[in-house]
């Protein structure tokens, strides 16, 4: 078998065209934001890959930053995982440093790292970042696979198809939904239910509880777990043109008892033995709220996920220090489905994620209940 | 032989066994990336191995993690010689390319026939797929 060249990369780009018939064409890229890091979902497959691709010599071509992976690369991070799974999640991390990609271990890369600006064009994967940076800051990218993204930034160009053209951008769907928006809960709730019913189509979304951006960012990642569409329109949040459907969009209505009922699915049989912030990434738990949930004693042990540049301020700041002698652990390049979650053996625990829920029970296999920030914080469940 | 039209999304050729299934399968998990083995124990080809044969599949499902799967067999040449389709699907053709894996997609005439037969030659230059029971 030959090795992995441009060639090869240009033949990935090439692929939505074979599928279509139409002539190729590509599109130059500002930034590219990379999947596909975490040892629990890319395995050792992923890594020979990886390793074959980053000793051809290739090097990305512009600013490309990387997602979360399974394990906190650090001393503590050694500590709290099993060390063949650390070994494996370095490797990874080494073949990405090689490829020129910046360790940023962040799935928010579109607040810190690598800021997008409305116009540009991106290949970007991971799916909560692909719908934010479209559907909040007016970036143009699909939803790329980790490689896709990864063959775009070595190449500098991406496929012009999908939602970098005007047209492509258009609502399919009209989401009516006459429930409240109370909290960062129940936007995910919603979130998840429109992903499910509008598949790969764009919807268009009114509702006054999806205006601040923790509500947004929760609908938009909990959209991204059961749909497949890199963008969902909320009027007065979404820029770009005045008419933002197509002629005659399909009504997608959603009804306030079905959010319920999700919720509802979302209760731990057992009583819960951790709290878990951070899916996406906890951008919105700002310094303040920290310190609040820290003078609130909370019960049960508490994971906050940040990205690495975010943990060093804390630390910097002594903040790491003094929130883990509350019981509440910063933990950085990890995504909420982290290695330390199986060490510790908790079985059942509580988030404010609807997303993290999701693969929390689907591919770790753990209990599950969902509560937003104020009741967790509090302590009361 | 009966000749059918094919949409080649893999450029590359190949004749061999078919192996087919009307079952999505899953390749991270289902399939054994080193040998090769199905070993999705609900499917319908558990137990049969994929290595050198033009495998036929509606779909895949699962994660995208799927690609690397094809790409670990092919370095092992442990890959199918081909893959056929019955709809273009990204996570498959990611890895085809990667692994250097022939792959097409057919419409629903010449599925039904592939489902049918036990041995099959793809020709890229001409699009064709031939099949024979």
């Amino acid at each position: 078998m030959g090795k992995i060249d441009e060639q090869l990369l240009l033949e990935l780009l090439r692929l939505p065209f074979r599928d279509s018939g139409e002539r190729p064409r590509f599109l130059r890229i500002q930034r590219a934001h990379v999947s596909g890091v975490s040892y629990l979902n890319i395995g050792d497959a992923g890594i020979q890959l990886l390793k074959d691709l980053s000793e051809t010599g290739a090097r990305v071509k512009v600013r490309t930053t990387l997602n979360p992976g399974f394990v906190e690369l650090s001393a503590a991070g050694k500590r709290s995982c099993d060390p063949i799974v650390y070994k494996k999640q370095k490797e990874i991390a080494e073949c990405f440093l090689k490829l020129g990609v910046l360790p940023t271990f962040s799935c928010t890369p579109h607040f810190e790292g690598n800021v997008p600006r409305r116009g540009e064009h991106l290949a970007w994967a991971e799916s909560s970042a692909v719908l934010y940076s479209n559907s909040v800051i007016g970036a143009w990218t699909n939803k790329e696979s980790g490689m896709g993204a990864l063959a775009a930034a070595i190449m500098g160009f991406t496929p012009r198809t999908g939602v970098h053209v005007s047209e492509g951008r258009k609502a399919r769907f009209q989401v009516e939904y006459t429930g409240e928006v109370e909290d960062e809960v129940v936007a995910g709730a919603l979130g998840y239910l429109v992903g499910k019913r509008t598949g790969d189509g764009i919807s268009i979304v009114k509702s006054n509880g999806l205006l601040k951006k923790e509500t947004t960012a929760e609908y938009l990642a909990a959209l991204g777990t059961s749909g497949a569409s890199p963008m969902a329109i909320i009027e007065g949040v979404t820029p770009g043109p005045r008419r933002k459907t197509r002629k005659s969009p399909e009504k997608a209505e959603m009804v306030e008892s079905e959010v319920r009922e999700l919720l509802e699915e979302y209760q731990t049989n057992e009583p819960p033995q951790a709290i878990l912030i951070g899916c996406p990434h906890a951008v919105f738990t700002s310094e303040r709220r920290l310190l609040d949930l820290a003078e609130r004693k909370p019960k049960l042990p508490v994971f906050v996920f940040v990205s690495r540049r975010r943990k060093e301020r804390l630390t910097r700041a002594g903040l790491t220090r003094k929130l883990r002698r509350r019981g509440i652990s910063v933990v950085a390049d990890a995504c909420i489905m982290w290695c330390g979650l199986r060490a510790l053996g908790y079985e059942a625990v509580l988030t404010n994620s609807v997303k993290g829920a999701h693969y929390l029970r689907n591919h770790m296999r753990i209990d599950v209940g969902l509560a937003p920030m104020s009741e967790l914080a509090g302590g009361l469940k | 032989m009966k000749l059918f039209p094919v949409k080649m999304m893999v450029l590359g050729d190949a004749r061999g066994e078919i192996l087919s299934s009307d079952e999505p399968l899953s390749l991270l998990g289902g399939v054994d990336p080193k040998t090769g083995a199905i070993v999705e124990r609900e499917h319908p080809l558990s137990g049969q191995r994929v290595a050198g044969v033009i495998l036929g599949l509606p779909h895949s499902k699962g994660s995208t993690v799927g690609s690397y799967v094809l790409y670990s067999l092919s370095t092992r040449g442990n890959a199918p010689s081909a893959i056929i389709m019955k709809k273009a699907d990204m996570i498959v053709a990611t890895g085809c390319v990667l692994g250097r894996i022939p792959m097409a997609t057919v419409d629903e005439r010449a599925w039904k026939e592939l489902r049918k037969s036990s041995f099959g030659e793809l020709i890229s230059k001409s699009s064709t797929l031939a099949l024979s029971e």
